[in-house]
């Protein structure tokens, strides 16, 4: 009896010998990754990867990136199995359009409007009424539509929604070439933009904080579902779907290594199969891109959305969004408040001082950096510029105007300016801040309109003036102008994340981690944030 | 200690049955595969639009049993021509007569293979078709498929008529332009059929043949390609973008009449007659052209030509094969109704004035 039971397992570890290079069980060691390049939005799928796992033997590490920047890295060489961004067009214009070997779509989600009930009530919008982008422009010219979107330079959802309403206005019917812009009605349009974002994620983030600066929000279908979802938001946003054309991001995993082929089949064949297109459509509130599969979340959406064409080349793209940053966009005034105590001389160990690196990032905004992120970073014509330094006190204090896309004799300026930093002295981090919003209110008159944000560069603590407490009691006491410029900190060195987050969470602004990545890189992502 | 004595050998005796059933296994496996040939592997470049046939397992294992290992790449069929590691393969099965003659050229094949082909079809929706046949561009023929008139729709896209122009189009009253949706044509041949279509039509019913023609038409070619935006560069994207997006995107896609046949034979729920096909008068057909670079490139073209096996299969990837009976017999039992026989079929320009005409598109992309 007792050798009879022995047997089995010795019989059963042979077959499994045998049987070696068939599927491996759920508990081993992954049978393949599949390095996957994705879009930053693409982590609430997170979970269903992970069921993938446990069904394929096949782990999916994803590196998230924005769709723009990641094409970039792409561009420059980086190697990934597979890209899943929202979509695959600006991609597949790029020089590594040429590597894709297979792409298949993975879920749906149009770029929308999500209005406030009354607000869609009062404008007529309410109830599945008929509302094109015309409608919407003309709402927000009358200064009755307010809305939040994203840079359409840096992330996809502005960018289709910026490609959507230029095609409606332009009204030529075909895909839209950048000469037939309709400039004083684009103009317009932008003019309601109160919420800027660098990205869709944080964009919804934005709105929740500050719901009483906007009417509504301009993203993915996906997005505003998800924010109804969310108990801190006041007023439920009606969907409104512009009847002239929206454009629907389809997340396509496009095959980049052929010798990947097989985890990359397994993995789209797990994610198209009915239950886990069912699965998408419940939690992450996209549409199935099997028609066939039904959920309670698909189908309260209209069945048939008109779509915008999207344009010829890569471009006609870039064309486009540098006429939106050079001449239609609500020009920016950005301020820079830059640490250049002694402690800047540190190198970290990188080989390249503090002070170095942001020497270098300065560098890249006028016009060094040539990557499309670099062209799209650089400071736009009729930008505003104010860059400060401060140890113990304020010492540079200087602003340019930009005069012209490329405008070289700024350029040059900033770039002496970075050139003449030389680290010394304390520092009075919320001192150099009120300075700048206080700057900011005075020039409000003369600003008209401009989009004020503050970008905060700092690789210490607070050790001169005022304190945290003492800051937000004058920040509070600013008029409703000063309190509405998001502050952004970019901390290095030594610098206090948990303080500067407050002072992102206070401002509406969003703290940067630089002590391990490239600073300039970080100065270009807040650029999509001004 | 008594137990592990006797447990040894018997494991032990496990251990040589065991091993014995695996050799005496995989011995049989190998004679099995002895007597059926040696295999050998064939590598080729194909077309996305035969991507599904070529990947079946059903045709995997037919060309197994005759000694075949298939091993494929998908690459546009005007891509194909300018690869330069062509001789690395055993064949190149790019969609279209045009492709196939330039590839042949190429690697100096002997003969080349048609063992299916299809006619280009415009895939529609029953909202649009009502549209069209109340503007006279679409009618109903023999009670079963639609015909497209290419002249008066061709016509429609190039004056820059709107959907809200035609009458009765309250269903689809928008301002975007009438264009049928295609593949980029510097890549794809779905795109160089319409072109090659197209061309027939704005030359006056006439196959274009000479240069003077071409640059008198080309402007017109250029815009309907031009104003359609962003093109994808294989015949399987824009007809995802009518399958998963829909109408709003996708009116009027210029396909493979394969394609919409092996989506009806894969979706038999799916018959709720919103999806329609439209068939082009005149139309042009695609000759799937099979180019053998290597001996055994040659053996699998006349497989895939002769074997019945192989050509029923294409024939349920919706392809058309020289057994009309077969076919037609297959696709009335499968519920799908198509024209048993096509006819005003007009033949693609000769491969130079052809090419001429995509070059043109090409400057004009450059210059858009």
């Amino acid at each position: 009896m007792r050798t009879r039971l022995a047997a089995i397992p010795a019989l059963a570890a042979l077959l499994a010998l045998a049987g070696c290079g068939g599927g491996g069980g759920s508990h081993a060691a992954p049978a393949a990754t599949l390095d996957v390049i994705a879009g930053s939005e693409l982590k609430d799928v997170e979970p269903i990867l992970a069921d993938a796992e446990k069904a394929t033997g096949i782990h999916v590490a994803m590196s998230y990136v924005g769709t723009i920047a990641g094409i970039d890295r792409l561009v420059g060489g980086e190697h990934h199995d597979a890209a899943w961004f929202a979509q695959d067009k600006y991609l597949a214009l790029s020089s590594v359009g040429a590597s894709v070997h297979a792409r298949e779509r993975i879920m749906l989600s149009p770029v929308i409007l999500g209005v406030k009930h009354s607000v869609a009530q009062r404008l007529g919008w309410a109830g599945g009424k008929r509302v094109t982008w015309r409608d919407v422009q003309n709402a927000v010219a009358a200064g009755r539509f307010r809305y939040a979107m994203t840079n359409p330079t840096t992330s996809n959802s502005g960018f289709s929604a910026v490609l959507s309403v230029s095609t409606a206005l332009a009204g030529t019917g075909d895909a839209l070439r950048p000469s037939e812009v309709n400039r004083q009605a684009i103009a317009a349009f932008y003019r309601g933009q109160k919420i800027i974002s660098g990205s869709s994620g944080w964009l919804s983030d934005a709105y929740l904080a500050a719901q009483d600066n906007a009417d509504g929000i301009i993203t993915y279908e996906a997005s505003i579902e998800s924010l109804n979802a969310n108990p801190n938001l006041r007023e439920k946003l009606d969907r409104v779907y512009p009847a002239d054309g929206v454009i629907t991001a389809d997340y396509p995993i496009d095959l980049l290594d052929a010798s990947k082929r097989d985890a990359y089949d397994k993995i789209v064949a797990y994610l198209k199969s009915p239950d886990v297109q069912k699965k998408i459509a419940e939690t992450t509130f996209r549409r199935p891109i099997d028609k066939s599969v039904t959920s309670v979340a698909a189908a309260a959406y209209p069945a048939v959305l008109q779509e915008t064409a999207f344009p010829a080349s890569a471009g006609a793209v870039q064309q486009l969004l540098l006429r939106f940053l050079n001449q239609d966009r609500v020009p920016a005034h950005s301020f820079y408040v830059l640490d250049k105590t002694g402690s800047m001389e540190n190198e970290d160990g990188t080989g390249k001082s503090r002070i170095q690196r942001v020497r270098d990032a300065l560098y890249v905004l006028a016009g060094a950096d040539n990557s499309l992120t670099g062209k799209f970073a650089r400071f736009d014509n009729r930008e505003k510029i104010t860059i400060m330094t401060f140890s113990e006190s304020v010492e540079i204090d200087k602003t340019f105007e930009m005069s012209r896309p490329d405008d070289q004799a700024v350029y040059q300026q900033v770039i002496q300016l970075a050139d003449s930093l030389q680290p010394n002295g304390g520092t009075a981090i919320f001192g150099a801040l009120e300075t700048a919003l206080d700057e900011a209110v005075r020039d409000e008159p003369a600003d008209a309109g401009r989009y004020a944000s503050i970008v905060l560069m700092t690789d210490g603590e607070n050790n001169h003036g005022d304190d945290y407490d003492a800051f937000a009691r004058k920040w509070q006491a600013l008029p409703a102008y000063g309190r509405q410029i998001h502050i952004f900190p970019i901390f290095i060195g030594e610098a206090s994340p948990a303080e500067l987050k407050r002072i992102a969470d206070l401002t509406g602004g969003r703290e940067f981690d630089a002590r391990s990545e490239s600073l300039a890189e970080i100065f270009k992502e807040i650029r999509g944030y001004q | 200690m008594t137990a592990r004595r006797v447990l040894g050998p018997l494991a032990l005796i496990v251990l040589v049955v065991a091993v014995g059933f695996a050799v005496y296994f995989s011995g049989r496996d190998a004679s099995r595969q002895r007597a059926a040939r040696a295999v050998v592997t064939v590598r080729g470049l194909v077309g996305s639009e035969k991507e599904a046939y070529l990947r079946d397992p059903r045709v995997l294992d037919e060309l197994r049993k005759n000694g075949f290992d298939l091993q494929i790449e998908t690459s546009g069929s005007r891509d194909m021509a300018n690869r330069t590691d062509l001789t690395s393969y055993d064949f190149a099965f790019p969609a279209g007569a045009p492709a196939g003659q330039r590839l042949k050229a190429i690697v100096k094949a002997k003969d080349v293979y048609t063992p299916f082909f299809t006619p280009m079809a415009v895939a529609s929706w029953k909202t649009i078709a009502q549209i069209l046949v109340a503007n006279g561009i679409v009618k109903l023929d023999a009670g079963h498929y639609m015909i497209v008139d290419m002249p008066k729709l061709i016509a429609a896209e190039v004056e820059g008529k709107r959907w809200h122009d035609f009458k009765a189009s309250s269903a689809y009253d928008v301002n975007k332009s009438v264009l049928i949706s295609s593949t980029d044509p510097r890549k794809s041949n779905s795109g160089v059929m319409y072109a090659a279509l197209a061309s027939y039509v704005l030359n006056g019913a006439q196959v274009v043949n000479d240069r003077e023609q071409i640059a008198h038409i080309q402007p017109q070619i250029d815009g309907i390609f031009l104003r359609q935006g962003y093109q994808e560069s294989s015949s399987a994207g824009p007809f995802e973008d009518y399958l998963e997006i829909g109408m709003g995107k996708a009116p009027l896609v210029m396909c493979y009449e394969s394609q919409f046949i092996e989506y009806e034979l894969a979706h038999p729920n799916d018959r709720s007659g919103d999806k329609v096909l439209l068939y082009p008068r005149p139309t042009i057909y695609t000759k799937h052209t099979f180019v053998p670079i290597s001996d055994h490139g040659d053996k699998l073209g006349q497989l895939l030509t002769n074997d019945p096996v192989l050509q029923h299969l294409a024939v349920e990837h919706g392809f058309r094969i020289q057994d009309t009976a077969y076919t037609k017999d297959f696709w009335k039992k499968n519920g799908v109704h198509v024209p048993d026989e096509l006819i005003d079929v007009v033949d693609p320009p000769s491969y130079d004035f052809l090419e001429a005409l995509i070059v043109g598109i090409e400057h004009a992309y450059q210059a858009n």
